[in-house]
């Protein structure tokens, strides 16, 4: 199957439901999200794993600048637009249980958003991937912008907004030095993986690449336009930044830091892996005390990356392993919890936590799909998070035990902070009788998130051997210099 | 655990009336797991039973990786000597238990109505090891997190960020004032720089 069509199914389904009628936006949306799920279903099944890349189309775009239109993917990738995509849909399916203005428009931007970012995860040419890369803010920019909540909409959307293009700016930098090293300018991967670079380019390269990464991931201390974003977009909206924005910057690093300047990640990598575990403790301490849910997430998931990024960075195959079944598990358990902090939302007008307790006694269901969630999240065993954080860990504590300790010490107040906050929320004395258990169409997310999150923890190899040829081909290299 | 079982079982019998008539042998879905378990907890016995009883050691070699540091062997004498000092220390607390619960029939009093001594007083609030965690652990990690989240993360990251973009309006209210369209002072601006070139090439 051509892998153009994951990009051209969202974004000619944008465009058609800027042209048809108001009735049917909802309905092309949810339709275009599902068949993309399907695309990427099909694709992983007829694909084989001891491929490198399936490169499906390679046009010549900007002849002068030595730019392609190339498109491809490998298991990484289709691992990447897995995520994209599954968490496109359940975006769709929750924008039903809420009444948007402009429904057109927020359905073609969500669309939009979901075309650029499986751009990011395919590009095999660098000028092309940036433009993804860029592109994907736009949406993002206006679908905070006009359906963000609260008075601080629009300080935290150009705080969003600005902040991450600074960093993607130097990142450009880079870009446009690594194309022209050449005696012509090329900017495909593969001429870029086999170039030579001194150590003290690499740490320029290195440095500039960062930046941008660290402050899209989030990694302490370039969080602080992430809370705010978070806590003020729609549900959707931060179902797609925390679910799929987040893993394109971690996705970058292993595809594009790790191969290209090694020797630099070699060098310095352990910084950036402090910075990382130390971001993991700070969000973890902060989360232990915020009152609002949904704040509250938003630093849980600040947490998790900065763990994932950590892994990524430890430069082995072990820790990268661990951070792609983290990366998927993440993407599962922050877009549940931020839905379940919708479903809360919807019943009391907030999200301050002390204005709820004892709803287990009037919504069992909801409680139990709330607790195998939240178990995912804090990484018990036979859920998806314990897999990636024991492998993260285990790569950790053989690069520096410090820094597994920090992390570790990180972690274990997250079983703090969720615990304590699900004991607030779901169990004690409540007075308010009316409320009845979550509505069906709720219910049948959360037994699908739920399903999924015991799922890949029982069964989570399937990730590691559709990107062990990928993991092998981004390590090796470098090992055999 | 005796003092328990007497009270319980052989105590003075403070059951009202009402209560007494419902009180029956336990139905067999509570007692045949209870024999399973008595069972159980006298094979775990001899399991690893003392040399001196010509015990297998079945329990340590199981887990044997475990034990195998500790390579300690204790001669006849000193096994004989352990046992029964825990023997004798079972029995006695068990005469005391029977004799002032059973025969003399005492009723242990409430907690609340207690006031003994300071000895007692540290058993029931368990050495105080949940107030000393609570002041050692819980406490400080929460007003750290105060801390951070009130000072650091709000006072430092987000204020460092925000002035970024303060620092970049407070300039550009500042420089923009230069541009003020009229042409004598863009060509003041210029002579002065031509003058500052002209300084700069022939200092250097």
């Amino acid at each position: 199957m051509n892998i153009l069509i994951i990009i051209l199914l969202p974004f000619l389904s944008a465009l058609l439901i800027l042209l048809a009628g108001k009735d049917y936006s909802q309905r092309i949306a949810l339709i275009s999200a599902a068949a993309s799920v399907i695309a990427i279903g099909v694709m992983m099944a007829l694909f084989d794993k001891d491929a490198t890349t399936i490169t499906s189309i390679d046009l010549p775009w900007i002849k002068s600048m030595g730019v392609h239109f190339h498109l491809g993917a490998d298991g990484l990738s289709l691992l990447m637009i897995l995520i994209c995509n599954v968490v496109t849909l359940i975006s769709m399916y929750v924008s039903l249980g809420d009444t948007f203005s402009q429904h057109r428009l927020y359905f073609a931007l969500l669309l939009l958003m979901q075309t650029f970012m499986n751009g990011v995860f395919t590009a095999q040419d660098l000028f092309l991937y940036y433009i993804f890369w860029e592109l994907a803010l736009i949406p993002a920019y206006f679908l905070l912008l006009i359906w963000g909540k609260g008075k601080d909409v629009k300080p935290a959307t150009i705080k969003f907004f600005l902040f991450t293009l600074l960093g993607s700016l130097f990142m450009l930098v880079a870009i446009v030095w690594l194309g022209n090293i050449g005696s012509i300018a090329d900017f495909s991967l593969a001429t870029i993986y086999g170039l030579e670079i001194g150590t003290q380019e690499q740490l320029f390269v290195y440095g500039a690449f960062m930046l941008a990464y660290g402050i899209k991931t989030p990694l302490f201390p370039f969080h602080s336009w992430l809370p705010d974003t978070y806590t003020l977009a729609p549900a959707p909206v931060t179902i797609m930044l925390s679910g799929v924005m987040s893993k394109m910057a971690l996705y970058s690093i292993i595809r594009f830091v790790l191969p290209v300047v090694p020797d630099a990640v070699e060098q310095y990598g352990i910084y950036v892996v402090y910075l990382a575990t130390i971001g993991v403790m700070y969000a973890s301490v902060i989360a232990l005390t915020q009152k609002d849910l949904k704040r509250m997430f938003a630093y849980v998931s600040i947490a998790h990356v900065g763990l994932i990024a950590a892994g990524i960075l430890t430069y082995s195959v072990l820790g990268i392993q661990g951070s792609l079944i983290q990366m998927a598990a993440h993407a599962i358990n922050t877009v549940g919890l931020f839905f379940i902090a919708q479903i809360l939302f919807r019943l009391k007008g907030n999200f301050d936590i002390n204005c709820f307790g004892g709803l287990r006694q009037y919504m069992p269901v909801f409680a139990g799909l709330y607790m195998v969630i939240m178990f995912g999240s804090i990484g018990v065993p036979l859920t998806n998070g314990f897999v990636g954080e024991f492998i993260i860990f285990t790569s950790l504590y053989r690069l520096d035990v410090f820094a597994a300790l920090i992390a570790g010490s990180g972690i274990i107040l997250g079983a703090v902070y969720m615990l304590t906050s699900y004991q607030k929320i779901m169990l004690g004395p409540d007075t308010d009788t009316t409320l009845t258990d979550i509505t069906n169409s709720d219910k049948t997310l959360l037994y699908c998130i739920a399903c999924i999150v015991i799922i890949t923890g029982l069964y989570p190899s399937w990730i590691t051997s559709l990107c062990d040829v990928s993991v092998q081909n981004i390590i090796h290299p470098y090992l055999q210099k | 655990m005796l003092r328990l079982y007497f009270v319980v079982f052989y105590g003075q019998e403070r059951i009202n009336k009402a209560v007494k008539t419902h009180i029956h042998e336990s139905p067999n879905g509570m007692l045949i797991p209870l024999y399973i378990l008595a069972a159980l907890s006298i094979v775990a016995g001899i399991m690893n039973a003392p040399e001196i009883f010509h015990g297998n050691k079945w329990l340590e070699n199981f887990i044997a990786p475990v034990t195998v540091l500790s390579g300690i062997h204790l001669d006849h004498a000193t096994e004989w000597f352990l046992m029964s000092i825990s023997f004798l220390c079972i029995v006695m607390v068990g005469v005391f238990a029977y004799d002032k619960f059973v025969k003399k029939g005492k009723v242990p009093q409430n907690d609340e109505a207690l006031n003994d001594s300071t000895f007692s007083k540290l058993l029931r609030d368990k050495f105080y090891v949940d107030e000393l965690y609570e002041m050692l652990i819980v406490k400080p990690a929460y007003s750290f997190s105060t801390l951070m989240s009130t000072f650091f993360e709000e006072k430092i990251i987000h204020r460092a960020t925000n002035g970024a973009g303060r620092l970049t309006l407070f300039l550009s209210g500042k420089i923009r004032k230069t541009q003020n369209g009229f042409i004598s002072y863009y060509l003041f601006a210029m002579a002065l720089g031509v003058l500052g070139l002209i300084t700069i090439f022939i200092l250097f």
